[in-house]
């Protein structure tokens, strides 16, 4: 009966993973997704959203770009006690989360996309963590800054810039 | 003799200690959602506009939300001496408000089972009288366990990246940490094909684990390395306490299937 059973599963299993998933976005859907998981883990590989900041004294005198590392340091004691790690992937969602907000805009261009979710949550929540590296990163008090968000390609590397930021004080 | 109890009573001991784990680390991590942190409740109560802010304000609001974090150690804590369902219905409700601060999750998969074991373990000791939902959940954690294995396995091997080997290398050199010491051993084409087959295998063979209490067992046995590994190279400690924690299920409904 068992092993019936299971093979009945697996073949109705194979026939929906073969579906494309639907990506919900219903605010509620999106709060509660903890009690719809979908288990796809490590699906596939793809783009992945690269988040980079600059500052200066004004607006005008921003200096170069420099990519924000979300990453923490490796040791064995994060087997049992990871919160870094864990804050690490938070952002790394929180940055996949924006791009879904961005791509639901359906905006061409990266500045016009920055004015239209501007308001959002994703978008405030990413801009409060740029304003965090920059303060770990500049050498002096910066007062401006900007972020932008690209994705980058896991397979060729290529890079799509699709969001900048205004240029905000820190 | 694994019984639905025992094997509901060792589920609640080991998803308590997940609980205890993930309560720790965000308390840990509370100046990130103290006021002028990223996580700063003034930004995320946009995503509540329609719900009543002074009680939102009150529960989510960084003080609130420390609260729960204490009251939800406290609850994981108490297991082993006191009564299973109060702790059980405060762990369930406490980690469902913290993935509510995190917009919807703050570990994905990992808070996902941890609420699905604490949901059925709450249900079988709510219902302590009755042996057909006391099995029926051990039954639920079992195979929702099987499930998640199984999914995760056929994804992978829908994908061809992930068949030709090229995808491990690419999420392990794209790992939260950095791609760990000897992670160069995944560019050689054969090492990288092995452990990905090698994987899909574990995880899309799982639901045989159900057969026999020895087929188990292996797929224990091969399953724990599997997570503590995926802890080293991708940061997902909570993922191993919070699976482990379905394994006395899982070990139950293989002895009597």
């Amino acid at each position: 009966m068992t092993p019936t059973l299971l093979l009945v599963y697996a073949v109705v299993l194979i026939a929906v993973v073969g579906m494309a998933p639907r990506l919900v976005t219903h605010p509620w859907v999106v709060r509660l997704r903890v009690l719809l998981p979908s288990w796809r883990f490590f699906e596939a590989p793809g783009d992945v959203p690269v988040l980079s900041v600059r500052w200066g004294p004004d607006a005008d005198r921003l200096g170069p770009w420099h990519a924000v590392a979300l990453r923490p340091r490796r040791h064995l004691a994060m087997l049992v006690f990871n919160p870094a790690g864990n804050l690490a992937l938070a952002h790394a969602a929180l940055l996949q989360s924006l791009v879904d907000a961005i791509e639901a805009t359906g905006e061409a261009s990266a500045v016009d996309t920055a004015a239209q979710i501007g308001a959002s949550a994703p978008y405030a929540l990413t801009a409060r963590l740029a304003r965090e590296h920059v303060r770990r990163l500049a050498e002096a008090p910066a007062s401006r800054y900007q972020f932008k968000l690209a994705l980058v390609s896991s397979l060729d590397a290529a890079r799509t810039d699709v969001l900048v930021s205004e240029v905000d004080p820190c | 003799m694994l019984t639905p109890a025992f094997a509901l009573e060792l589920t609640r001991l080991a998803i308590a200690i997940a609980v205890v784990q993930q309560s720790v680390e965000l308390l840990a991590l509370r100046r990130a959602m103290a006021d002028d942190g990223v996580w700063a409740w003034s930004v995320l109560r946009r995503d509540f506009a329609g719900a009543p802010a002074g009680l939102a304000d009150a529960v989510l609001g960084y003080r609130g939300t420390i609260a729960i974090l204490v009251l939800r150690l406290a609850a994981a804590a108490a297991v082993p001496v006191a009564p299973a369902l109060p702790c059980l219905l405060v762990m369930l409700a406490t980690s469902l408000l913290v993935a509510l601060r995190w917009r919807g999750s703050f570990n994905g998969g990992s808070d996902a089972m941890t609420i699905t074991v604490l949901l059925a373990t709450s249900i079988a000791a709510a219902f302590e009288g009755s042996p057909a939902i006391q099995l029926g959940c051990v039954w639920y954690i079992a195979l929702i366990s099987v499930h998640s294995y199984l999914i995760a396995g056929l994804v992978k091997l829908r994908a061809p990246a992930w068949r030709t080997g090229a995808a491990l290398g690419i999420f392990v050199a794209g790992a939260v940490h950095g791609p760990p010491p000897r992670a160069t051993a995944l560019a050689r084409p054969g090492t990288a094909r092995l452990l990905s087959w090698t994987m899909i295998a574990l995880e899309c063979l799982f639901p045989l684990a159900l057969l026999d209490p020895r087929i188990c067992a292996a797929f224990i046995a091969l399953a724990l390395p599997f997570h503590v590994a995926n802890a080293y190279v991708f940061g997902l400690d909570r993922f191993v306490f919070a699976w482990v924690a379905t394994y006395p299920a899982l070990l139950y409904c293989s002895a009597i299937t």
